[in-house]
């Protein structure tokens, strides 16, 4: 039986992963090794992981939003593709029935020459509003219809005392090696102090990946960016606080811009084949003016085999890493953690190798499902024609979509055999691959074309869209609502 | 941009060939879905019906009464159900156990830690939950405070005679303006598209845009026209024949649940009707002659009458949809009725043939055929997996068949449900990649957790409940046998649904089934 865990990494995975432990075994000994790690600066949520953090960790929302200032994120406008952007967002625009049309909404979306009021959410993105209200004038706050964008280190430093709080002992080490052994690892050794040594250990350490004794990678080849750029541009220069996150294209690669609410975090991944580190940082900086603080980061995309192996785990960036066009990291972060120390209750903190097995089965069909859809993002930009575009587009691979992909070019959007196409639990869902179609603009038939009538209703459908969307809360008055105000004098 | 280099026609006319319940109810959910559709029969003598005592599974009164609308208190006048609950096997080395509708071995009560699976002892399943309870009292509902049935559809199962099943069909679809005609198929004309007519006895040719071949075991359209290649089970389900026959009911209480009772070479079904108790031993020809089998079947049910011996090749076609051909039924694919689900397998495909008719316009494309026999081939896996797992496990005989059960069974897909729970035992913490591309008929973890927990199937982990556990579990079991109790016997059930004043809820369908064809919003 399981006694004793080490967590080798403090940044959000390891911390994460320590208190989540802690907590569903508290009989267990957690000790969180504060060993330096590379993350990425900013994380983009789903849903999923708010209700992770609030629900299941027990997270409490007050000090959280005022210790960790998250932004709302509605979902990503994509600068990709034929149109100008589109969505693609939690709030359902696209898998949804709307009670006064016929169709699912995605067919709908086809002809629109514009993005900016698909829906409700693409309505208040564009506005830079975030919460709508209902007919009694208070704003409508829904779980599942928004992520987080975060500050990597305001949350990294919130969950380390929370994780010392729920009894994780946390010590500062530098890690010199891990010591292979019959089981995975023997010992850890560090640096200035005696080895250490678990049951389990789990490795944190994001891309160097410090406890990976020879561990079977696959490279994800056809996804071409193995480098990144990144800094961070002051709100005076950014704009207006938005409540999504953007990406673009870049000549070489890829564009990204997440929020906080005095900076934004702003990065190109791009492919080092195609384009030198000089001119990919001229490039961002033409891309976000005003932009500082300059640095380079790691970026290879592959996963793990066996995340699971022996009496090693890998979670977070150790355990894999790809392009996030979806905000698949964050989900897969909070499930490799999750799943981790359910596993460990279920088992009676015996793991057995089928246990292991599904643990890594899973990790692998979810990376799997975030590979497919950069596969189907990249294959039908069409925005620029560069080399490396070009290459992005001729190797781009589908996998698991390529019958979804089919239906779609025969039918259109339709959620028939969505059973079937997709598994249970894909954490993209319809909403994502058919929002990607239809934003792309990518061709499908449509065996009933749309009558006068249903493009009467929904004309007036995104009228209203629009209206909600202006006497919506944007960002800054959501966020004075949840600042706690100071006692008034009745 | 990849356009459809060829679009089909549109179908406009469809021709069902085969008049007993996978005709009819293809014939019917087509007709529903797509009232614009001209749906014809052809009823033919010469093919028959199987004509035996059918179970069904909870999801078919779903697709009768949710998905196409059908008026429920007609069919309990005509065609005269009686409920199954679930299933008693008497395998394995427990006296019984029961595989019923809704949830018992994976669930977990609020003061205990693990899934009921883990506190089970040796004996048999006898309130290990609501539904087991009820059978072992041979009751069909709770009685609730106000003295009414508790009435849950998704876990109310039926038993039906197919003779007044298929004519109450007969009934609803000769309503619906579909046209039926009893005539023989002398020729099955072909063209390139597949089926172009069918030349009858009486001499004209019929001719459709689309054909359901609902022709059963002859499969005269996919297999004796189309040579469509025939996927065998042969190296999971090893039962070929049944010998059936029954016998009328004087004073046997009536079961609310199919019975499944080991033989020496198979297994042996009772199926409950009002009037009449249906039996058939399911056998392997290989290991026992047709004579000696009938000798046990008559020996352990005495009143039996004539019986009949069926053959049967268990396996499926390795596409339903062929061209402008759809097999439905036992034209598309059999297995035994272990799990009674010939009924429902028909109900899927038939669903999933209208949605596509209606998603494309009636011009079905590529994709969506692929899709639709992608859908079938799954869900006749893992039909044929979960099938193959009662056999391999079940050590209440030690015969030569048996023994070949045990080490030739592939499980398929199933092994890797087995290996984690011999491992594991009845956690159901990975369901979801354990289930990854399969169950389209939702057993859930609740179907494997019965026939391995049911059988005893030993697996690694050792959990020690506490006393506390223990005594909290006696407690519900106790609670579920007094409820028991005051429930309404099948007799009274009848009674009371026949009774002037009774109406049956409006929202008895009204919400639906966990897994569909769609993936809902």
């Amino acid at each position: 039986m399981l006694q004793r865990i080490v967590v080798v990494g403090g940044g959000v995975a390891g911390c994460l992963a320590a208190v989540n432990l802690k907590q569903k075994l508290p009989d267990l000994a957690v000790e969180l090794l504060d060993v330096p790690v590379e993350e990425p600066a900013a994380l983009h949520t789903v849903p999923h992981f708010h209700q992770y953090l609030h629900e299941q960790l027990s997270v409490p929302l007050g000090p959280f939003l005022e210790l960790v200032g998250p932004i709302w994120n509605l979902g990503t406008r994509y600068h990709w593709g034929p149109r100008p952007f589109f969505d693609i967002t939690f709030f359902k625009q696209v898998d949804t029935q709307f009670a006064v049309l016929p169709r699912v909404a995605g067919f709908y979306l086809a002809g629109l020459p514009d993005w900016s009021e698909a829906g409700l959410a693409s309505a208040m993105m564009s506005r830079g509003r975030v919460f709508a209200r209902g007919n009694d004038g208070r704003p409508q706050i829904n779980g599942p219809d928004f992520g987080y964008q975060l500050d990597a280190a305001r949350l990294r430093t919130f969950l380390l005392g929370f994780a010392q709080q729920h009894g994780v002992a946390v010590r500062q080490a530098e890690l010199i090696r891990a010591v292979p052994g019959a089981e995975g690892i023997e010992r850890l050794e560090l640096k200035g102090q005696p080895p250490l040594s678990a049951d389990l250990y789990v490795d944190a350490t994001e891309q160097a990946a410090r406890l990976d004794i020879g561990g079977s990678r696959v490279r994800y080849e056809e996804l071409l960016c193995d480098r990144a750029v990144m800094g961070i541009v002051p709100r005076a220069m950014a704009g207006d606080l938005a409540a999504h996150v953007t990406l673009g294209c870049g000549e070489a690669g890829w564009t990204w811009r997440i929020e906080h609410e005095s900076f934004a975090t702003c990065g190109y991944a791009y492919s080092a084949r195609f384009t030198s580190d000089d001119a990919a940082g001229a490039e961002l900086c033409r891309c976000f003016p005003g932009i500082e603080q300059v640095r380079p980061g790691p970026w290879s995309q592959g996963r793990l085999e066996k995340p699971w192996c022996g009496n090693v785990v890998a979670v977070g960036g150790a355990a894999g890493w790809i392009d996030p066009l979806y905000p698949l990291h964050s989900f897969i972060v909070a499930w490799g953690c999750e799943a981790l120390a359910q596993s460990l209750v279920d088992c009676d903190r015996v793991p057995r190798p089928t246990l292991l097995g599904q643990y890594n089965k899973r990790h692998r069909r979810l990376m799997e499902t975030a590979r497919d859809f950069n596969g189907l993002m990249n294959r039908f930009n069409t925005r620029l024609d560069t080399p490396f575009w070009q290459e992005a587009r001729r190797r781009s691979r589908i996998g698991e979509l390529d019958i979804l992909l089919r239906q779609y070019q025969e039918i259109g959007p339709s959620t028939l055999y969505g059973n079937t196409m997709l598994y249970e639990q894909d954490p993209i869902g319809l909403e994502g691959y058919f929002g990607a179609l239809l934003g792309m603009q990518v061709a499908h038939q449509s065996p009933v074309p749309l009558t006068e009538a249903e493009q009467a209703t929904w004309a007036q459908l995104r009228g209203m869209f629009a209206r909600k969307a202006a006497g919506a809360l944007s960002v800054s008055e959501a966020l004075s609502l949840f600042r706690p105000q100071p006692a008034s004098i009745a | 941009m990849n356009p459809i280099d060829v679009l089909p026609d549109r179908i406009n006319r469809v021709l069902v060939l085969g008049g007993g319940s996978a005709g009819f109810l293809a014939a019917i959910t087509l007709k529903k879905r797509l009232p614009g559709l001209e749906v014809r029969v052809l009823r033919s003598k010469e093919l028959g019906i199987i004509g035996v005592g059918e179970g069904t599974t909870s999801s078919v009164p779903f697709h009768l009464f949710r998905f196409l609308k059908l008026d429920l208190a007609e069919f309990y006048a005509v065609a005269q159900p009686l409920w199954k609950l679930g299933i008693r096997f008497e395998w394995g080395p427990r006296p019984y156990f029961h595989y019923v509708f809704g949830l018992e071995l994976d669930v977990r009560y609020k003061g205990m830690t693990k899934g009921v699976g883990h506190y089970l002892d040796d004996g048999p399943f006898e309130h290990t939950g609501m539904a087991s309870a009820l059978m072992s009292g041979n009751k069909a509902f709770y009685r609730r405070g106000d003295g009414t049935p508790h009435l849950d559809a998704e876990r109310m199962a039926l038993h039906i005679e197919n003779e007044q099943f298929v004519a109450w069909l007969e009934g609803v679809a000769a309503r619906m303006d579909i046209q039926v005609q009893d005539d023989t198929v002398v020729e099955v004309l072909q063209d390139a598209r597949g089926v172009s007519g069918l030349r009858l006895a009486s001499g004209p040719t019929l001719t459709a845009d689309l054909f359901i071949d609902c022709s059963g075991f002859h499969a005269v359209l996919l297999d004796k026209a189309l040579k469509e290649p025939y996927r065998g089970f042969r190296k999971a389900l090893f039962c070929d024949r049944a010998v059936v026959g029954g016998w009328n009911r004087t004073s046997e209480p009536i079961k609310p649940y199919t019975t499944a009772e080991s033989m020496q070479h198979g297994w042996c079904w009772a199926i409950e009707h009002e009037t009449r108790i249906n039996r058939g031993y399911v056998y392997s020809s290989p290991f026992v002659s047709d004579s000696d089998a009938e000798m046990e079947f008559r020996t352990k049910n005495p009143r039996v009458e004539r019986t009949r011996i069926v053959k049967f090749n268990s396996g499926c076609f390795g596409r339903n949809w062929v061209g402008n051909v759809v097999g439905i039924g036992n034209a598309a694919g059999f297995v035994e009725p272990l799990e009674a689900t010939a009924l429902a397998t028909i109900c899927i495909q038939a669903e999933a043939l209208a949605e596509t008719l209606l998603d494309t316009g009636c011009r079905p494309t590529p994709a969506l055929i692929e899709l639709f026999n992608r859908r079938g081939q799954l869900g006749w896996d893992s039909v044929r997996d979960f099938l193959a797992v009662h056999y391999k496990f079940n050590t209440r005989f030690d015969t030569p068949y048996w023994r070949h059960c045990q080490d030739k069974t592939d499980l398929g897909a199933a092994q890797e449900i087995v290996d984690y729970y011999r491992e594991n035992g009845p956690s159901g913490l990975w369901r979801v990649p354990l289930y990854e591309g399969g169950n389209y008929l939702a057993w859930g973890m609740e179907g494997y957790f019965a026939m391995l927990v049911g059988m005893k199937v030993p697996y690694q982990r050792t959990y020690a409940p506490t006393a506390a556990e223990l005594d909290l579990w006696q407690r519900i079991q106790q609670q579920y046998a007094r409820e028991a109790q005051n429930a309404f016997s099948v007799r009274e059930a009848l009674d009371l649904i026949r009774s002037p004043q009774w109406k049956w809820p409006a929202d008895l369908y009204a919400n639906p089934q966990t897994v569909g064809l769609r993936r809902s919003a």
